[in-house]
């Protein structure tokens, strides 16, 4: 296989064979991930998923190695079933066969989850707006995923739906970038919202409900490694019926919201802390309520060229990060 | 009477009208009001210092009535020793 090619270019059978091969190595951002797998329907919803994404066989390196197996025995014949397996663990039950990629995706989020620890890796989704990011973090209710999703349609780089990693020696976030999970209501909503939106196989029955995936659009995925500096926090609630509302709220909320629910705060130790501490210093935060995607967006917009030239005014200020760690 | 020593490690930052404080020693991260750090920062890792000297320093430092902090921080000693942010010190 030619490197670099875009997964939407190969045929399947190129797929296939590199799945049952050496591996499929596919850039992710802070991550490389080298696929494997035999279960037959991950070649087209990987395809699907990951549609811009350039594909390679010819990497030597890979920080996660994920292999997709089809289970063996009965389970060949009787409800057909798919296994996950990285480094010769398997962390999770076995899913259904036509759940593929709902599988892997799950495995490589939890093992983004438990490693990278040079970066403060908050459970957020991230985009980014000339040069600077808006951050939601991933509070219940929120409706993260779907917010993201819409930014992402309207011109906003997609960083990451699922993971805010703020390098600590920089103080930018890093593209985590995987396919945008959307679930139940919220696959209506952005259908209705982008009919052009670039969505993938929908899987019925996953253990989260029904489960669509945005495919990462071509702008996005050409900026997996440009980094962002932070621009704002953002917690959005959407509530039917109610008129957008964009409210200022305390620093110390935005603090709550990242460090409580990053992955590895408390492995970081002070580093995470003062990482925290600076992050919800950097820029306004605010609670977003809406419950209209278009009305939100607009607001959103309106809004960004003060948090950018705020921004900038900051980052001109500030000692430049040549060497040590951020925060200083 | 009891004396006290702020725990080593202790992290603090202002965040808007509150504050956070980190401990290195048992990893946690507490949001804590302006009376509790004003004690975290009279006290020191060394020197154990008694709730009545705390309350007269920070009386001075802030020209208040000793009595006075007496009775606003007499709430703060319990939570932070339970947080693991000040310690008490035995002996004379």
């Amino acid at each position: 296989m030619a490197p670099g090619r875009a997964l939407a270019r190969l045929s399947l059978s190129e797929i296939e064979a590199a799945l049952g091969g050496q591996g499929l190595y596919l850039d992710v951002g802070l991550a490389m991930m080298r696929v494997r797998g035999n279960a037959r329907p991950l070649a087209v919803q990987l395809q699907s998923a990951y549609r811009h994404f350039a594909a390679s066989t010819e990497v030597t390196w890979a920080d996660l190695h994920l292999d997709i197996r089809r289970a063996g025995g009965l389970r060949r014949w009787v409800r057909p079933q798919v296994r996950f397996f990285c480094d010769g663990d398997e962390p999770f039950e076995p899913f259904r066969l036509d759940t593929a990629l709902p599988l892997l995706e799950w495995g490589a989020n939890f093992l983004i989850g438990r490693r990278f620890n040079n970066t403060l890796l908050l459970h957020a989704g991230v985009v980014e707006r000339d040069g600077f990011t808006l951050v939601m973090p991933a509070l219940p209710g929120s409706g993260k995923s779907t917010l993201t999703a819409a930014l992402s349609l309207r011109g906003w780089r997609l960083l990451s739906d699922e993971f805010g990693a703020l390098d600590l020696h920089t103080g930018s976030f890093s593209p985590v970038l995987k396919p945008v999970a959307l679930k139940n209501d919220s696959i209506g909503v952005i259908r209705r919202f982008a009919p052009e939106a670039e969505l993938g196989i929908e899987f019925p029955k996953t253990r989260k409900g029904r489960v669509v995936h945005l495919a990462p659009s071509r702008e996005s995925v050409a900026g997996l490694h440009r980094p962002a500096r932070p621009g704002a926090v953002l917690l959005p609630r959407w509530q039917a019926g109610t008129p957008t509302q964009l409210l200022d709220v305390q620093p110390q909320m935005a603090f709550s919201a990242l460090a409580f629910n990053a992955f590895n705060y408390p492995a970081l130790g002070a580093q995470g802390f003062k990482a925290a501490v600076a992050l919800s210093q950097a820029g306004p935060t605010w609670q977003l309520l809406y419950s209209d995607l278009d009305e939100a967006l607009d607001r959103l917009s309106r809004e960004w060229p003060a948090v950018v030239a705020r921004a900038r005014e900051r980052d001109s200020a500030a000692t430049p990060l040549s060497s040590g760690d951020w925060p200083p | 009477m009891a004396r006290f020593v702020r725990a080593p490690g202790v992290l603090k930052a202002s965040l808007g009208e509150g504050w956070v404080v980190f401990s290195s020693l048992s990893g946690e991260t507490h949001l804590v009001n302006g009376e509790s750090v004003a004690v975290l920062e009279a006290l020191s890792p060394e020197v154990p210092l008694s709730a009545c000297q705390v309350c007269e320093t920070l009386a001075h430092e802030y020209g208040l009535q000793v009595s006075e902090l007496e009775a606003t921080l007499a709430g703060s000693w319990g939570g932070l020793v339970e947080a693991g942010l000040i310690r008490t010190v035995a002996g004379p």
